[in-house]
């Protein structure tokens, strides 16, 4: 006759002396779904439950339902990265749901504020013949000009440069292209000039952009170098030559 | 990292089945036992912190609690104490010693590497899980639910040799 093994000899040793107590069948099952359920309810009662842990706490508990060994931490681990993931894939999704849904010219143009005291933007200057354009500018456009900023000149120097810029710009427009120039910067500008002079080094560093009132789009920007005010006129010139080739 | 919360979570995995199915064996409720175990729990949460046997101390709560329960159905004094008695005590064939010695082995620390192994070996063993379902309680595949139990009745039985009990058939 073959030998019971030891597992059954237990057995049968514990249901002999009464030290067994079989669990039905449904209460198994109802301990098996009711285990994280009750788990939540206990928190709850007792003020420790927070939606964190009680989402941890159901990875914990549903790994170990299919025999996993798991940590509370472990958990914890699973969950932080199941977020990230998540958070990836609708970020990933709204994007690419943009992308589908806005026309793409629309997207591709960056939009930057202009502020006071926004920091010269840097294009090469090579950049800047691609945006030129040589049809006339539209007709209808009034371009305010602001008193340029300046850094280690004096007003003197600044208001110079500003009238310079101005009186160039107002010697290539007339009549006939329909845009005038404000100096006052007037409210009415569907356009504003913006620049600033930097001395380096002895020498002046002009910056002027052209920003669109309506949406603060930047739509011309280019910077010159002169080695005193002396040569202003020729550098005013030049800048006004590239903003009535902008396309506006 | 989770402190108190994490440390219940861990204790209430493993102490859940065997407390649920104990409370049932005397209430023969289900939505009795479910309210009773939440009562425990929620006590065992707010004094995790100072309790250092946690069996004996969920021993003492179900007791302590089963106690209330059969005074609230009016049940009268004596009942209440058969009924929280074991008992087996009184009726076990003929094998007292037999129980006394088995009882002392499947509670001797030694023979359990933790308490979820501990428990493990109660489901299977005394409440009659099978591998599967003790170990999804405990988060063990069957394999492994099946090994430990294993390990844990060789052991029994190098405690039953040392005791002088080579065979324990002989005694059945």
């Amino acid at each position: 006759m073959k030998e019971k093994d030891p597992v059954d000899r237990v057995k049968e040793a514990l249901d002999r002396t009464g030290l067994s107590l079989p669990v039905p069948d449904d209460v198994k099952k109802h301990i098996r779904r009711s285990k994280a359920g009750n788990f939540r309810k206990v928190l709850k009662k007792t003020g420790g439950y927070s939606i964190i842990f009680g989402s941890i706490s159901y990875i914990f508990f549903t790994l170990k339902k299919y025999g996993l060994s798991v940590t509370i931490i472990k958990s914890a681990v699973i969950w932080g990265i199941s977020l990230i993931l998540s958070v990836a894939a609708v970020t990933a999704g709204i994007y690419f749901s943009a992308r589908y849904f806005i026309p793409s010219g629309t997207v591709n143009r960056t939009m930057v504020p202009v502020e006071s005291g926004l920091k010269e933007m840097e294009i090469p200057e090579k950049e800047a013949p691609a945006r030129r354009s040589t049809a006339a500018p539209s007709s209808g456009k009034l371009i305010g000009i602001n008193t340029f900023k300046g850094a280690d000149v004096s007003r003197e120097e600044k208001r110079a440069v500003t009238d310079a810029v101005t009186a160039s710009l107002k010697q290539y427009l007339d009549d006939t292209t329909g845009i005038t120039v404000n100096r006052s910067g007037s409210r009415r500008a569907g356009l504003v000039l913006l620049g600033s002079v930097e001395r380096n080094n002895g020498s002046y560093i002009i910056n002027a952009r052209l920003v669109r009132v309506s949406d603060a789009k930047i739509i011309m920007y280019t910077q010159e170098k002169i080695e005193s005010l002396d040569s202003i006129e020729s550098a005013s010139e030049r800048i006004a030559l590239r903003i009535i080739s902008t396309d506006f | 990292m989770f402190g108190k919360k994490g440390n219940f979570a861990e204790d209430y995995n493993i102490y859940y089945p065997v407390v649920f199915s104990t409370v049932y064996s005397k209430t023969g409720s289900i939505d009795d036992t479910e309210d009773l175990c939440q009562v425990i729990f929620m006590t065992y949460y707010q004094k995790i912190d100072t309790v250092e046997d946690k069996k004996k101390w969920l021993n003492g709560a179900i007791r302590l609690e089963l106690f209330n329960y059969f005074r609230r159905k009016k049940y009268d004094q004596e009942d209440i104490d058969t009924l929280l008695d074991d008992e087996n005590l009184t009726h076990i064939n003929g094998f007292r010693d037999l129980r006394i010695i088995l009882e002392e082995a499947i509670n001797s620390r030694e023979i359990y590497d933790d308490e979820s192994e501990r428990v493990l070996f109660e489901l299977i063993a005394v409440k009659r899980f099978t591998y599967e379902e003790a170990g999804s309680q405990l988060g063990y595949s069957r394999r492994q639910a099946r090994y430990r139990y294993n390990r844990v009745n060789e052991k029994i039985m190098d405690y039953l040799a040392r005791k002088g009990i080579r065979n324990l058939e002989d005694l059945l």
